[in-house]
């Protein structure tokens, strides 16, 4: 389970360029839970996911973790317990080693690294076996440097390595975002598939309102780095793109509802 | 395909080349159906140089027949080519043929002399009226005592049918008591029988109850004005010039001058060309000892303002009630409109999907109920006007539609 | 035929500062000027411990681990200390000096009177071979040349593929990708600070590695001999990566391209000087040829693009 507990991250305090990106956030994930999290441009979505995944310290907040307390761990120790598909396809992969070697470098993750070599028969065929599936014809090119593969290919093969090893939470920033329509559809079916068989925890950002009323349980938008609307069980069931079009409009509406309308309205209502 | 608009004195001839098919039948639709926004009921086609027609365009003329007749307007095919004819009369859709109609050629209009209807243009919007009943009269009582922002009371609320006999406005929730009604309460408009009525729960839709049979809605009511009486006067207006479009004050002005009174009861569908307006977004059944919901920001989690002219090219139903005699502002329920020195108005407007109303002398009872027939309700605002400097939204407007007024006498308890 | 198997020799020697450079420089991808110093550290700490008496081999893994220490220390400056690699790299050469010529006690240190490696190998080749000179396509050759030759052969040799196989032990690719990119790596739950620190010490090591050999191949340590070492590696990299092809990223031919670049380069200079070429300019020509080879491709390129600008970059 993922607990956030008023968690507040402000980027270049006490600078004219102060960001309050987090201005606390709460929330509980339960195991098994995919939640996907809308908002604005610059609402906190990756922040959020940042803050979690300890790409920075937050300034105030807990983040409990599967049991631990894991808001002052480094990023790489979080790593133990989260995998993680980012934004960029070119993130999540290390461009110029192969494929076989990037997704043994996810098989260890979070575990000790030694003297052994990296890669033998046995682990070549267990790749082999778990990229067929993906039906992209990359089991014949496990030798091939991964920046020779298409963004999508690459962004299959990134969510396939942050779920290797099964994570006790699956971090996913707009994974879909940078690529063509029909990869992203099809990256966006993986994804629900492996979430699904695995029954993972998940967080995931994305600006697709149909993908956050289709792929998950539960939809968390966010607006100035709060969390203004929080929908799951019966009303994420009855939920449709319209009504998170209506809701990104209310926040709206009621940022534009400043004191010259109050004081403009208020007589005018009774 | 090519479709060419050629006004005649009485209708509009629409000549039509090339191809329906598949592929045009959706533009050809489209084409009749923003002539029929403009107030053309009368629409004949010209098809002498149509040399092709599918099925689906025969869908597409069935459906302008179709949506014209629903507004008491007409759509036939006056001229066509032999294979036209043969094609539509061998599906058995010869009905749309009406090859006699092309000698008529540009008759004057018989029809609209019979209406009672007299004209004038002001502003660029073209009024006719229509006198109904000249001596009907609305009776109007307060409903509810709640005043604003004070925390609401049980005693305060007041059950209101809302039958076909009266209209009314306010805020009250659809419940048996209230305590059921208390955490759902939210503005209300209704008339002729169909109420519609946002539950303040920041709900994003309108829900709304019409009278059926015996069956007659009632809404627990915190406060509202409910009138009972009968119609004295129709108002049509459309823009007689390009972008030209009525302001709610100018309407309410209208009223004032059809109606002869310095009060007016009022019920208008118009086309809608903005809106401007405010919705209780949280229920004042739900109103605290330590909430001040009339102080800003804590006003935001109670009310939701637009934030922009909304609604264009909607079909809004207006229910309000306007006072210029200064009587009425004695009454909490009308507070002051702010562009017109010593009106005051309280006027809700509840917003559907656009659907043509039919020309001339129209009745308010068919139109609402039609209204309701035809789509839900899709918001519910009480009309501000918004007038601070630059940033200002203004009033709400108007493009075409129907006013029905009558003279309203307020009395400040209920009977 | 000497100076041919001088040039190879020295050629491999430095070969194994260029692959210390292959891995900070090209897979780190961190500029590191440490290697200036960590050269002169590997040549000084061998120097001192033969004159000391000390076994040849022990007194190179010495060097070796003298050059690692080096390059730990300029990975811990910047990772954890937040300084600048280039800068964190300056700082520790500059340390590097005063403790070189603490380590020598004064700034050259010869090894005459000491067993070096070279006496080692010439002993061994001499059991087998007991003649002064030996002829090679009728060229005699010192058997002490030969020697030197073949075990600093079969020294690069076995630390290439010895780090071959290390870029491809579990550790390796971890460090490779950390150089790559980090992000990836601590997603993977790596602290890439260490991999770089860890990198680095390797790196220098290699370079240390180099020193020591170099050092008794000349038969002594100077605290100046480090000095340009760096674009030294680099140059021979570049020659490499001209051989080999620049988009190759397989562990083996980067280091196969390291060794050949290396020699290649070095019978380069041999030829040079023989030609006339002032010893003293060797590095200005050094600094100049890494320079053409940075800054030609991409004048090439515009070049290129203006000449056949208007007809598209078809053929290309
Ligand atoms: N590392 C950083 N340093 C400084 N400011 C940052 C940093 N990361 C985010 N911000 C700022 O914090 C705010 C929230 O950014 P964030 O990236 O979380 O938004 P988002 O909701 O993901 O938006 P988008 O949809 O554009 O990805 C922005 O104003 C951004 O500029
Ligand atoms: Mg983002």
């Amino acid at each position: 389970m993922l607990e956030l507990n008023n968690v507040k991250k402000t980027f270049f305090p006490g600078t004219p360029n102060e960001v309050q990106a987090l201005r606390g956030i709460s929330m509980k994930l339960e195991d098994g839970c995919f939640a996907a999290i809308i908002g604005t441009n610059g609402s906190g979505k990756s922040t959020s996911l940042n803050a979690v995944a300890g790409s920075f310290m937050v300034d105030s907040g807990q983040i409990h973790l599967d049991g631990h307390d894991i808001t002052k761990w480094p990023e790489y120790r979080r790593a133990s317990l989260i995998g993680r598909v980012f934004q960029n396809p070119f993130a999540g992969t290390a461009a110029e080693m192969t494929i076989a070697e990037n997704i043994v470098l996810s098989m260890r993750r979070g575990k000790t690294r030694g003297l052994g070599l990296a890669l033998n028969r046995r682990i070549r065929e267990e790749i082999k076996e778990r990229i067929r599936p993906l039906n992209m014809g990359l089991e014949t090119r496990i030798d091939n440097p991964i920046g020779t593969l298409s963004g999508g290919q690459r962004q299959a093969l990134t969510l396939l390595m942050a779920t290797w090893l099964r994570p006790k939470l699956l971090l996913l920033d707009e994974h879909t975002a940078a690529l063509d329509p029909k990869s992203a559809a099809q990256v966006a079916v993986l994804t629900k598939e492996i979430i699904e068989r695995e029954k993972l925890t998940a967080l995931m950002v994305t600006h697709s309102m149909q993908q956050a009323v289709q792929l998950p349980h539960r939809i968390i938008m966010m607006h100035k780095g709060q969390i203004v609307e929080d929908i799951y069980g019966e009303r994420k069931a009855r939920v449709k793109v319209a009504d998170l079009m209506n809701a990104f409009d209310r926040v709206r509406r009621r940022d534009l509802f400043d004191a010259s309308v109050a004081e403009q309205v208020l007589p005018q209502f009774a | 395909m090519n479709i060419t608009p050629i006004q005649k004195k009485a209708w509009l001839e629409l000549k039509v080349e090339g191809r329906l098919d598949a592929s045009w039948a959706e533009h050809f639709f489209s084409t009749v159906a923003a002539h029929m926004r403009e107030g053309r009921h009368d629409i004949r086609v010209d098809a002498t140089e149509l040399n092709y027609l599918s099925s689906a365009g025969m869908r597409s003329l069935l459906r302008a027949h179709r949506e014209l007749a629903a507004v008491s307007g007409q759509f036939a095919i006056i001229r066509a080519s032999e294979f036209v004819i043969r094609t539509l009369s061998m599906s058995g859709f010869d009905s749309l043929l009406k090859l006699d109609l092309a000698d008529q050629d540009d008759a004057p209009e018989a029809d609209e002399s019979e209406d009672k209807g007299a004209g004038w243009t002001s502003k660029g919007i073209r009024f006719e009226k229509f006198a109904i009943d000249p001596d009907a009269r609305m009776e109007v009582r307060p409903a509810g005592r709640w005043i604003p922002w004070a925390r609401l009371d049980a005693a305060e609320c007041e059950k209101i049918p809302l039958g076909r006999d009266c209209i009314a406005i306010g805020t009250g929730a659809s419940a048996e008591s209230f305590e059921e009604a208390k955490d759902r309460m939210g503005d209300f408009a209704s008339a002729a029988g169909c109420t519609a009525w946002l539950p303040g729960t920041g709900a994003d839709s309108p829900d709304y109850i019409l009278q059926e049979g015996r069956f007659v809605p009632e809404l627990l009511a915190a406060n509202g004005l409910r009138a009972v009486g009968g119609i004295s006067s129709l108002l049509r207006f459309s823009p007689a010039e390009e972008g030209a479009s009525l302001e709610l004050s100018t309407l309410i002005e209208s009223a004032f001058a059809a109606t002869g009174a310095t009060s007016v009861a009022f019920v208008a569908i118009a086309e809608v060309d903005g809106l401007v307006g405010v919705s209780l977004t949280r229920s004042p059944g739900l109103i605290g000892e330590n909430d001040k919901p009339a102080e800003f920001p804590e006003l935001r989690e109670w009310m939701s303002f637009c934030g922009e002219r909304v609604h264009s090219g909607k079909q809004a139903l207006l229910v309000g009630f306007a006072d210029a005699s200064r009587s009425g502002l004695s009454q909490p329920l009308l507070p002051a409109l702010p562009s017109r020195n010593g009106w005051a108005a309280h006027v809700h407007a509840a917003v559907f999907p656009f659907h043509p109303l039919p020309n001339g002398e129209i009745y308010m009872s068919d139109c609402v109920a039609q209204l309701f027939a035809g789509a839900e309700p899709s918001a519910l605002l009480h009309l501000v006007e918004d007038a601070r400097p630059t940033l200002g939204l203004g009033a709400s407007s108007f493009l075409r539609g129907a006013c029905w007024c009558a003279p309203a006498t307020f009395h400040s308890e209920a009977r | 035929m000497t100076l041919v198997i001088g040039a190879f020799t020295m050629g491999l020697i430095l070969s194994l500062l260029a692959l210390g450079v292959l891995i900070s420089f090209r897979i780190l991808r961190f500029c590191d000027i440490t290697v200036d110093g960590s050269i002169t550290l590997g040549a000084s700490a061998t120097a001192v411990l033969l004159v000391s008496g000390c076994n040849p081999w022990l007194a190179t893994l010495g060097g070796m681990g003298a050059g690692m220490i080096a390059g730990f220390a300029t990975g811990l400056l910047h990772t954890h200390f937040k300084i600048e690699e280039l800068l964190s790299g300056i700082l520790v050469m500059t340390a590097l000096y005063s403790i070189n010529l603490r380590v020598m006690g004064r700034s050259n240190v010869p090894m005459l009177n000491s067993e070096s490696i070279s006496d080692w190998a010439e002993a061994m080749l001499l059991k087998s071979n007991p003649t002064e000179k030996i002829s090679i396509l009728g060229w005699p050759v010192p058997v002490r040349d030969l020697a030197m030759l073949l075990t600093v052969a079969a020294l690069v040799a076995f630390i290439g593929l010895l780090l071959n196989l290390f870029l491809k032990t579990s550790i390796g690719t971890a460090v490779r990708a950390a150089g790559e990119n980090p992000q990836m790596i601590r997603a993977q739950g790596v602290d890439n600070r260490w991999m770089q620190v860890f990198g680095l010490a390797v790196s220098n090591g290699l370079v240390g590695l180099s020193g020591a050999v170099l050092a008794q191949y000349q038969g002594f340590a100077d605290v100046q001999m480090g000095i340009g070492m760096m674009v030294w590696g680099l140059a021979s990299i570049i020659i490499g990566e001209a051989l080999v092809g620049k988009s190759t990223r397989s562990t083996g031919m980067m280091i196969c391209g390291a060794l050949m670049g290396t020699v290649l380069f070095r019978l380069l200079i041999a030829i040079a000087l023989r030609w006339g070429l002032d010893p003293n300019d060797l590095k200005l020509v050094t600094a100049l040829f890494v320079f053409a080879a940075l800054v030609l491709p991409r004048w090439a390129g515009k070049i290129g693009r203006k000449v056949f600008g208007g007809r598209g970059n078809a053929g290309a």
